[in-house]
């Protein structure tokens, strides 16, 4: 019930918020466009890395795997001429990143913070080293059109929405993985394996197979992320396209406690402040009076300040970050 | 004091673990290298010759160095405490703009402080450094964040607030392409002619090895190393683990905003931040990296520092002479940090080889997805 109330007092003030961004001229509707969009690649990143994080693994290299997949992706849409072979040549190449944290987290007890570090400098260098190697042109790459995944044009009676087939199955999945992790035999067993492995390996379960395949799931989700920035949203790839945003990322997944539905809901504000600081940024009036490169830092600023608030409720899995040695 | 054979064994033990780190990251950037098309033989040659190959390029590489041996220590300092202050990055373009609003704006509107405008400078880059760096602290102090998801939150405010100053309130109005420089009294000298080594190396070393002494023989230094290894025992001994956390952190951005600094007083032929930032930036990323090879030791950092100066002064080379992008290196540090990811690397290597590992855990994955499969298709058809 309490949720409830909170879940209605939060709408009705997003509601009120988009009325008065209206009276200063910025369409509700567009907004919430460009807000889906944003939201999208956290949204998935969020989703698969809270999951891989109550199996007890960090992935701190999920910013690294939007890099990177997001330039694969461009590579794989031209090589084979669509939009979706390219979605799912950076899911692939993000599983596959996944699964070598996974493995480095597990057999090899690597320091999961250390390891996440080394993926995203290697990122920082490979993803400038592959444009230049792949395309000759250093720094960026625009595909022609034909190869991006086009945005759909919805429309219900007189409104027509432009919304990606994949930012609907941003939202599908949460609760989907929520019902997975609170419903199934699973979600008890990936649990155990975050708050006590020792337990979980006792009562038969494979703490590293779950551990793997869960940072294997967590990685191609990031992936398919990385690849929709790309191909969906920016409509090409700068050696800098991920900007901070699988930080963003683990910001929704720390606030929300490791829940899939929450960390939904945090990735749509972060989105949302995203869309709203280009707005801003490119408005009549506005434009003239605050400095565009200080409006575009606010994402992070939002980032911030939501993670402070709701971070000290939360309780995190006993064994989160911890490698599991076997006797 | 630790008995010496063991340092020494444990000094050598990290040099073979270091070296062997560079082989894993040499190695694979050879495939990446190769898949391209291009010669890894050709590219290695001339990253090495670049960065080693005579006394002018090893004195360049001395100047490439000096920076990362800051941003290194301030690394080092703050994982000797437990904690990862990725934020030496956001914290080193900080320190840059410090080093230009008072050894530049500051001392030329003001000619009589110019005069003092060197330790202004520095004084400017370690104070603003420490300012970048008092925001993740206060919030892991006060409410818990964890530290490396808010300080690349302020790495990225950095960004955007150095990019705002350098292009605006600090733009050189004669070269708009950079900020403007500092004056002439705030340069360190070149140490040798036609290089771009200044005796800003010698300020860099001093402060490293000050870290490390501090670290190992104050008071300070063994409260820090304490909650590091035990928060709980450091409570438990009555140490403020806030108090050390938070000194700790300070401490780590003053550092590492002295190492953006020294890239503006300390290096020519600009003495200024450029436009897009290009000559400060990943000087903290790469900090991490020379940290991680000294084994987080600030006094190690000074030559670990060299290696990876090196590899940013050699990859010049590579792009003209190899046609590989420059930007490799980076990926070979990303990879070194990989491999030193994994503890003691060595002494899994004597009992079964990494191959032999990485077969095991494909394998031991692949039978265990398919067991699982199979029983649930059993589970299914009866």
């Amino acid at each position: 019930m309490r949720g409830l109330l909170r879940f209605s007092i939060a709408i009705t003030a997003f509601a009120a918020l988009l009325a008065v961004l209206s009276l200063v001229g910025l369409s509700p509707k567009s907004l919430m466009e460009a807000a889906l969009l944003a939201m999208t690649p956290l949204a998935l990143a969020a989703v698969g890395e809270s999951l891989n994080q109550k199996g007890g693994v960090v992935n701190i290299g999920i910013d690294g795997i939007f890099l990177i997949t997001a330039t694969v992706a461009v590579f794989g849409a031209e090589e084979f001429g669509s939009g979706y072979a390219g979605m799912l040549v950076g899911a692939c190449v993000g599983a596959f990143l996944g699964f070598v944290h996974g493995v480095l987290s597990t057999y090899a007890r690597a320091n999961q913070i250390v390891a996440g570090i080394g993926m995203n400098i290697f990122a920082y260098g490979f993803v400038p080293y592959f444009l230049m190697a792949a395309w000759g042109f250093p720094g960026i790459r625009v595909p022609p059109s034909w190869v991006l995944v086009p945005i759909r044009v919805v429309t219900v009676g007189e409104v027509s929405v432009r919304i990606s087939e994949f930012s609907v199955l941003a939202v599908l999945l949460a609760p989907l993985l929520h019902l997975l992790l609170y419903g199934t035999p699973v979600g008890l067993r990936i649990r155990a394996c975050g708050e006590s492995p020792e337990a979980a390996d006792v009562a038969g379960v494979s703490v590293y197979g779950i551990r793997i395949a869960l940072s294997t799931l967590g990685g191609a989700l990031a992936g398919l992320g990385g690849a929709f920035m790309s191909l969906a949203w920016f409509g090409g790839v700068v050696k800098e396209i991920s900007a901070g945003r699988g930080f963003i990322a683990l910001a929704c997944v720390v606030a929300s406690g490791l829940e899939p539905l929450l960390s939904l809901g945090f990735a749509f504000l972060f989105g949302f402040s995203e869309a709203l600081a280009y707005a801003v940024a490119v408005t009549p009036g506005v434009k003239e009076v605050v400095p565009y490169h200080l409006v575009l830092s606010i994402p992070y600023v939002v980032t911030l300040a939501i993670v402070a608030v709701f971070v000290g409720r939360r309780r995190f899995p006993r064994a989160l970050g911890q490698p599991y040695v076997k006797d | 004091m630790r008995p010496l054979k063991s340092s020494v064994v444990g000094v050598l033990t990290r040099l073979v673990e270091a070296s062997l780190a560079l082989a894993i990251g040499l190695a694979i950037s050879a495939v990446l290298i190769a898949v391209y098309g291009y010669d890894p033989a050709r590219a290695f040659y001339w990253l090495f010759y670049g960065g080693f190959g005579t006394w002018s390029l090893l004195f360049d590489t001395l100047a490439y160095a000096t920076p990362l041996m800051l941003t290194g220590a301030a690394f080092a300092v703050c994982a000797s405490t437990g904690m990862f202050n990725i934020g030496v990055e956001g914290q080193a373009y900080m320190g840059a703009i410090g080093a230009v609003a008072l050894g530049g704006l500051l001392a030329s509107q003001l000619p009589e402080l110019a005069p003092a405008a060197l330790p202004l400078a520095l004084a400017g880059s370690a104070g603003l450094g420490a300012l970048w760096a008092l925001g993740p602290a206060v919030l892991k102090v006060l409410r818990g964040v964890h530290e490396v998801i808010s300080s690349i939150m302020f790495n990225w405010m950095a960004f955007y607030t150095a990019m705002y100053l350098v292009r605006g309130p600090l733009m050189n109005p004669a070269r708009p392409e950079m900020s403007i420089s500092v004056v002439p009294q705030a340069r360190f000298p070149v140490l040798f002619r036609g290089s771009i080594l200044t005796n800003s190396i010698y300020v860099a070393v001093a402060i490293s090895i000050l870290a490390y002494l501090v670290l190992r023989m104050t008071r300070l230094g063994f409260e820090m190393r304490l909650v590091g290894s035990n928060p709980d025992a450091a409570r438990y001994a009555g140490v403020s683990v806030s108090r050390t956390t938070l000194v700790a952190y300070l401490l780590s951005g003053a550092i590492a905003g002295l190492g953006g600094g020294l890239i503006v007083v300390g290096r020519p032929p600009v003495w200024s931040i450029y436009g897009t930032l290009g000559n400060v930036v990943n000087v903290g990323f790469d900090g991490i990296g020379v940290s991680m090879i000294a084994a987080n030791n600030p006094a190690a950092v000074v030559l670990s520092s060299i290696l990876i100066g090196g590899l940013w002064n050699g990859s010049r080379f590579m792009e003209p002479y190899a046609g590989v992008c420059s930007e490799l290196s980076r990926a070979v540090i990303g990879l070194i940090v990989l491999a030193l990811s994994v503890p003691g690397v060595l002494r899994m290597l004597r009992r079964r080889t990494v191959l032999e590992l990485t077969v095991a855990a494909l394998s031991a994955f692949v039978l265990r997805t398919f067991g699982v499969l199979r029983r649930g298709l059993g589970r299914w058809s009866s």
